[in-house]
């Protein structure tokens, strides 16, 4: 009875320890093995799945495969209305007709055209609006946090707002809008959200003297003298509100429309810039007649996700995030296939083998791990970036995203750990979960790809990130991107890597410190 | 991984609208005859003559997304030396051309960088021209290459690399002040692509002027033209359109018979679209200068 008790002492003694150790469970490593992994990416990268283009009868068809196998591990489904997928569209968007401009300029009629003068944006609503007053609104910027705002002062209610791209002292390091980065306020889309806020019926776009560009800048193929049958720009729908009617004009039309204001566009742009103060006004001489159409289609594209919930009660709302796209290039001609074993069945192949290791573990780790299969990142991380704009839990809840993108190839111990100046104690934890159960070489010179998967859209959110690569082959983006070529056992050491960092992440008090580099 | 996201996209299509700005609208043809009276203008290099030039191109090419503005910087300085070996049975000048030192820049965006051009410096190839000075054909048998990164169209031949050599004159006897136009359209091979380049260019023999202590007829040249190519590049089908203007100046000294200095200054406004799976239709603008000038 007594040695009962004692074994009960002792395996309760064991139980707390486990509930609260940062060792890694044996059950958890063991459980990701080359042989699975190959298999992955066997499936994934064959031709029946065609390269994966986003988007693609293929690609739904690995996304039902991952889901598949994340139920089969025990994840639950983490998009509350689509269960394991998250949906986002992708906009097929074409220029329709009419798209026109013109502008009364003292009671003279002035028509632009379409391509040398103007040309509508990609965001702009279908639609008209005539004869509208105008006023200028310098950066159509309203940024409370650096005391700046365009719309101090003027009325845009009914009106067409003229507004530089960019934001103010673009090149100045000392500017209050961080520096020469750009913030958020540089965007369109910020800038056309705060128009619509401020009850403006229209935005023109106005290049700044500095500007390269004395046409518009096109991206419409429609335009072009002979366009490509087959190219129809497509892009990720980030926003389903409403909208307004866009266009962005030329150097020598944004002349003509600011003199009405008894300005040039330098005296403008330069006042701003040099006071960091708004120089907004109405241009009472001025009105303009803008219709923009646009016509398209939406496709919808998941991301597969599946949680694996934490199991301490306060930190299991924190989360740490595993993925890798699955999508690739497609084929070419209907013919050639590009595979795309190593980019990225195999980055897919480590999230599915560590979502199991977890599932293997026999006891959750106390905070929560959300696994993710991004579509679309070869398009623009459009996969990644949407997730981060419409994210299923708190990014500011989300401690770290440890990004697979081809973990296959070049045969070294090697594996580059990209982006680990975003935490110190991320890299550290990486680093000892290396040393302690992988023994793989940790490279660090490859940070010139930052800026090149999934884990950017994180980043970009403040949170911390690590991007698992075993950088380019002579494959890469080719038809001969293909399984025979993968290395398995060096795989799957990277996704031991992978869960090992993710464990400790998961079971440690402190959650990573980030740290904005760029 | 992402390889042609839109930074990586902005270089090669930068590249490409590069390529194809250089390649057709410059100035094709010159001037000819006594500098009062008119007469024609000829190169001359006799077997074993010597000419060595500097030649320095500086390129800013810009592209926006979204909103978002990326700018790349190229920059190739090259010495040659074009040593005279005969002609060809059509009375064309064959050369040897050597070069004597060659950097090329590339910086802008992360994850670029500059080539290793290290087996340039002292490469030979063939360069045969006409009397008038147009490019009849550059000859490297040895085909060095220049790998210019995964981002930038992968290895090129160094043969791609060079744009500019000697300034092509005119077949027609011309005088100091004369003006005439050439209209010429011709098709060039660029990164995959067949490229039209369709130009016109008003040429002005503007002054007689001592460079460099040879007295020299300055050329003007003005083009206007365009360029309207397609094919495919690393996979992806790839159509440019774009404008490009260009005013060139060459100092030809007319009793040596050899190109003395040109100073060229390109800008074109284009779109690259990339059809097919990766599909993005990009603005590219493009600012270059280019000198040659003759060392010795």
């Amino acid at each position: 009875m007594r040695k009962r008790l004692v074994l009960l002492t002792l395996w309760c003694g064991f139980c707390v320890l486990q509930g609260f150790s940062q060792t890694v469970p044996a059950t958890g490593i063991d459980s990701i093995t080359p042989e699975e992994m190959k298999a992955h990416v066997v499936f994934l990268a064959s031709d029946q799945m065609r390269g994966r283009n986003t988007p693609s009868p293929e690609l739904d068809s690995c996304a039902s495969f991952i889901a598949a196998e994340f139920a089969s591990y025990g994840l639950e489904p983490a998009d509350p209305d689509h269960g394991y997928y998250q949906v986002f569209n992708l906009l097929r968007t074409r220029l329709g007709t009419p798209n026109s401009f013109s502008a009364r300029i003292s009671g003279m009629e002035k028509e632009y055209t379409i391509k040398n003068d103007f040309v509508p944006n990609h965001e702009t609503g279908n639609g008209s609006v005539t004869d509208a007053p105008v006023v200028f609104a310098g950066y159509g910027i309203t940024a409370p946090e650096y005391g700046y705002d365009d719309y101090t002062g003027i009325d845009a209610k009914g009106k067409v707002v003229m507004v530089f791209k960019n934001e103010p002292q673009a090149d100045d390091p000392a500017s209050a809008f961080e520096g020469t980065k750009n913030t958020d306020y540089a965007q369109f889309r910020v800038k056309i959200d705060n128009a619509l806020d401020h009850g403006a019926a229209g935005i023109v776009f106005l290049p700044d003297p500095g500007d390269p560009f004395r046409r518009p800048p096109n991206s419409w193929p429609s335009l072009l003298r002979n366009p490509p049958e087959d190219a129809v720009p497509m892009t990720l729908e980030t926003h389903t509100g409403k909208t307004l009617i866009c266009i962005t004009v030329g150097k020598k039309a944004a002349e003509e429309l600011i003199a009405v204001s008894g300005k040039t566009v330098a005296e403008l742009f330069e006042g701003i810039d040099s006071s960091g103060k708004p120089m907004s006004c109405d241009i009472p001489g001025l009105s303009v007649s803008i219709t923009t159409t646009l016509k398209g289609d939406k496709i919808p594209v998941n991301n597969v996700v599946g949680l694996w919930e934490g199991r301490d009660p306060q930190l299991k709302d924190e989360l740490i995030v595993i993925g890798g796209h699955y999508d690739h290039v497609g084929v070419q001609n209907d013919t050639i296939i590009f595979n795309g074993a190593d980019d990225n069945a195999s980055g897919t192949a480590g999230v599915l083998e560590i979502a199991e290791a977890f599932s293997e573990a026999g006891v959750h780790p106390r905070r929560t791990l959300l696994f993710i299969a991004f579509a679309g990142e070869e398009k623009g991380l459009y996969g990644s970036r949407f997730y981060a704009e419409h994210p299923l839990f708190p990014l500011e809840n989300t401690v770290a995203m440890l990004n697979l993108d081809m973990i296959s190839r070049n045969d070294s111990n090697e594996v580059a750990v990209i982006g680990t100046r975003s935490s110190t104690s991320l890299k550290e934890i990486n680093e000892k979960a290396n040393a302690e159960y992988v023994h793989l070489d940790l490279g660090y010179d490859q940070e010139r790809y930052f800026l090149q998967s999934d884990h950017y859209s994180f980043y970009k959110k403040n949170v911390p990130v690590i991007f698992y690569n075993t950088r380019d082959t002579p494959d890469l983006h080719k038809p001969t991107d293909t399984s025979d070529k993968i290395i398995p056992e060096k795989m799957a050491k990277i996704g031991r890597l992978v869960f090992a960092t993710a464990w400790i992440a998961a079971e440690r008090q402190e959650r990573p410190d980030f740290v904005k580099f760029r | 991984m992402k390889k042609i996201n839109l930074r990586t996209m902005s270089i090669l299509v930068t590249g490409i609208a590069l390529a194809a700005a250089l390649s057709g609208c410059g100035p094709k043809n010159g001037i000819v005859g006594d500098p009062v009276k008119g007469m024609a203008l000829a190169y001359s290099l006799g077997e074993g003559q010597s000419l060595t030039y500097s030649s320095s191109i500086t390129t800013t090419m810009n592209t926006e997304q979204m909103g978002q503005a990326f700018t790349i910087d190229q920059g190739q300085d090259i010495e040659f030396t074009i040593t005279g070996q005969g002609k060809d049975s059509e009375g064309n000048y064959i050369s040897a051309l050597k070069f004597d030192a060659y950097t090329q820049t590339m910086e802008g965006v992360p994850g670029m960088q500059s080539p290793d051009v290290s087996d340039v410096p002292g490469h030979v190839m063939e360069y045969i021209f006409s009397p008038q000075g147009k490019r009849i054909a550059l000859n490297d048998p040895d085909t060095v290459m220049i790998d210019l990164g995964q981002m930038n169209g992968g290895p090129q031949p160094l043969t791609a690399m060079i744009q500019v050599l000697l300034a092509s004159l005119p077949k027609d006897v011309k005088k100091i002040g004369d003006t005439w136009t050439d209209t010429r359209q011709d098709t060039t091979q660029r990164m995959g692509m067949d490229v039209i380049n369709s130009s016109e260019t008003t040429y002005t023999i503007e002054t007689e002027e001592t460079v460099n202590g040879y007295k020299c007829l300055k050329i003007l040249a003005e083009t206007t033209g365009t360029i309207d190519g397609s094919g495919e590049t690393q996979g992806m089908q790839l159509t440019i359109e774009g404008d490009v203007e260009t005013t060139t100046t060459v100092y030809f000294a007319y009793m040596e018979q050899k190109m003395v200095k040109q100073v060229s200054e390109s800008f074109s406004e284009s779109t690259v679209v990339v059809s097919g799976p990766v599909n993005m239709t990009q603005p590219v603008v493009t600012e270059s200068k280019i000198t040659v000038e003759l060392v010795k």
